[in-house]
């Protein structure tokens, strides 16, 4: 994947720094407005892939700003990063329009995560019938899994499952995706229900097989690889 | 927007009743003037009557008997031309009638000289008077009561048109101003119904007729104008502490993340791990407290609730946490009625079963067994057979901070209060009991909300 143009909205500078060092080691390049003025300007006279947009800024808010921006016919997509993390915060975030809602403080990996996921979801690839990725085979419509030509039982969660993973082969999937893609949920278990659930997903395919297909990305999440 | 029905809204109450009160004030009136036209009537009828007797007994003492068969007979003559229906009878002391137009004597005494109303043949009621005007001669004369009742005829007819011009009015007149007046109470309760589905910016318009209205719409005004600057002053203190406290507490974590990444050894960066947890730790319980005083201050607020499908919810967040009941060596075991529906919010339902499962799971020692079930009501209950709550805590642990000092789980005491506060958000209780062993958390429809 070549680099995404990516506008930063943020006033706070150590964030600004910190996005901007995640997002050029992962080969992207980001353009940093410290307002929201600015940055509606800058949003409207350049094309970007994606915009970093922060929740509360001095001049307004970032709910004004993706309003304005929707408005102004931008459909870039765009992932709030906020200071403000209650499931309140977030659902407000997300029914204002933001695509994705990402709270401070957040992880380097957590955060190139979400991009290249929104990235991916809004260049809108084509969803085929069946999605083959190493050995393994994802049947959409039968709702079949099958490794080395093996089907694989699985219940019907552990399918959803095992089909976000195939969507979003090889990208790192953060727990954080996995809650609110699969399971629909919008705050965090205190318990580890989400390693438990991948868990037993790597254990029927990994099992019996020759090479590990998952990899744990540490304080992050997982990564489906090819064998 | 809902309406009241005419017959139990105040006003279609109040129509209704002053059209009674009009109705019946009407009809007393015509009773008491259909009283006061009946006994004048009577009474002219009655001195013409006496009138008529007292020239006939003179016709008798002047001119005797003949003279007054003689005139007696003139009278019923004209009485025939004019077509007016006086009644006369002479007759003798045993009442055989010698002169007149009356077949037979009435049941009037004439030594009495009585008089009273008698029915005859035909004309029906007359007023009559008899009088003795010798020994063996007696007189009765009645008047027919044709002017009385034509008068009263006259009166019913005057007081049913006034009473129904009366009813009308009053009923137009009634609707007109209850009309008005609901239209502009309707105004506040609209004001009030979009306050109370979030829309602070709602006001009621102001007549300025300086009625009683008017000032009720600028107290409502001024209210939820209060009421605002309060909910806005709420939001701005969460979001600004939220977003105040988590900007340092990230430039900290950028910091630990930077020393991790130049430390090289493993002894040493298990401290900054377990730094940058203690940190994820303040933000979490920062979280909790907002969101805990945020559900208690829209506790009772429909407002973003909806209808929402209780078993689904309940299905997923089983199907989660089996996986995890395996891992833990506890028997999972869920009975969820289908379609238990209720108004909510389902990411604070799902987020009140996970908790009440993340504390069976963390409080049940291996080989015991944690249930979920869900009945219509809706019912919500979570059963362990873990050390149970002890009776005089089992109030008190839904209050922030409050652990059993038996246990030595991990979290900082907030996921029953934040439970509590969420449940009573959706209109939802939350009750602790004894399982024996363990204990049992239950779910219900809070009545008192």
């Amino acid at each position: 994947m070549t680099g995404l143009k990516i506008l930063h909205i943020e006033d706070d500078e150590q964030t600004a720094e910190t996005v901007r060092d995640s997002m050029t080691i992962a080969g992207d390049s980001v353009t940093w407005s410290s307002n929201g003025t600015d940055g509606l300007r800058t949003a409207a006279s350049s094309e970007f892939d994606l915009i970093i947009l922060d929740r509360m800024l001095p001049d307004m808010s970032g709910i004004d700003i993706i309003g304005k921006l929707r408005e102004a016919g931008v459909d870039v997509p765009v992932l709030m990063l906020s200071a403000l993390g209650r499931t309140e915060n977030r659902i407000e975030g997300l029914d204002a329009g933001v695509d994705d809602y990402l709270t401070k403080p957040f992880e380097h990996e957590e955060l190139i995560a979400r991009v290249r996921a929104l990235h991916r979801r809004a260049s809108g690839q084509a969803h085929s019938a069946v999605i083959i990725f190493g050995d393994m085979e994802c049947h959409i419509k039968a709702r079949t899994a099958h490794r080395q030509g093996q089907h694989i039982a699985l219940s019907p969660k552990e399918f959803e499952l095992f089909k976000y993973f195939m969507q979003n082969a090889g990208e790192v999937i953060t727990r954080e995706m996995l809650l609110r893609d699969v399971w629909n949920l919008n705050f965090d278990p205190q318990t580890n229900v989400i390693d438990v659930n991948v868990g037993r997903l790597r254990r029927k395919l990994e099992d019996g097989f020759d090479g590990a297909i998952f990899e744990t990305i540490w304080g992050a999440g997982y990564r489906l690889l090819a064998r | 927007m809902p309406s009241i029905h005419p017959f139990t809204s105040l006003f279609g109450r109040l129509s209704i009743g002053i059209a009674l009160v009009t109705i019946l004030a009407v009809t007393a009136l015509f009773f008491l003037a259909n009283g006061i036209v009946k006994a004048e009537t009577e009474r002219q009828i009655s001195s013409a009557v006496d009138t008529d007797i007292a020239g006939l007994a003179d016709i008798y003492v002047s001119g005797g008997q003949a003279e007054l068969v003689e005139r007696l007979r003139d009278r019923i003559g004209m009485i025939r031309q004019s077509g007016a229906s006086d009644h006369y009878l002479l007759a003798d002391g045993t009442g055989k009638p010698i002169a007149g137009n009356l077949s037979q004597w009435p049941e009037l005494s004439s030594e009495n000289s009585e008089s009273g109303f008698i029915s005859i043949p035909v004309q029906g009621e007359i007023f009559a008077r008899a009088t003795q005007l010798a020994p063996n001669l007696k007189l009765v004369v009645g008047w027919n009561l044709a002017n009385r009742d034509r008068l009263l005829a006259q009166l019913r007819i005057a007081f049913l048109i006034a009473g129904l011009i009366m009813v009308a009015l009053v009923v137009g007149l009634g609707w007109w101003s209850s009309r008005r007046l609901r239209i502009r109470l309707a105004a506040i309760n609209a004001a009030f119904r979009r306050i109370g589905q979030g829309q602070f910016d709602a006001r009621v318009d102001i007549d300025n007729r300086g009625d009683e209205l008017d000032e009720l719409s600028r107290h409502t005004n001024e209210m939820v104008s209060r009421v605002t600057n309060l909910v806005n002053a709420h939001k701005d203190i969460s979001d600004h502490t939220a977003h105040e406290l988590r900007t340092p507490l990230m430039h900290l974590d950028n910091r630990l993340v930077s020393a991790l990444h130049d430390i090289p050894e493993p002894d040493q960066k298990i401290g900054l791990i377990k730094a940058r947890a203690d940190i994820k730790n303040i933000i979490s319980l920062l979280d909790s407290l907002l969101d805990i005083a945020s559900s208690n201050a829209k506790k009772g607020d429909r407002a973003g609730l909806s209808e929402i499908n209780l078993s689904e919810i309940a299905r997923d967040m089983a199907d989660l946490y089996s996986e995890s009941a395996e891992e833990l060596e506890i028997a999972f075991e869920h009975a969820i009625a289908p379609d238990v529906t209720m108004i909510g919010e389902a990411s604070h339902i799902q987020r009140i079963i996970s908790n009440l499962l993340d504390n069976a799971f963390k409080y049940s020692p291996k080989g015991s067994s944690v249930s979920l079930s869900v009945q219509p009501g809706p019912l919500i209950r979570v059963r362990d057979n873990g050390p149970g709550v002890p009776e005089n805590m089992r109030e008190k642990i839904f209050n922030r901070f409050t652990r059993l000092k038996s246990t030595n789980a991990s979290g900082h005491g907030l996921g029953l209060a934040l439970s509590k506060a969420l449940a009573a958000r959706n209109g939802l209780i939350i009750r602790c009991h004894d399982a024996d062993p363990g204990a049992i958390f239950e779910v219900t429809m809070d009545r008192d909300i």
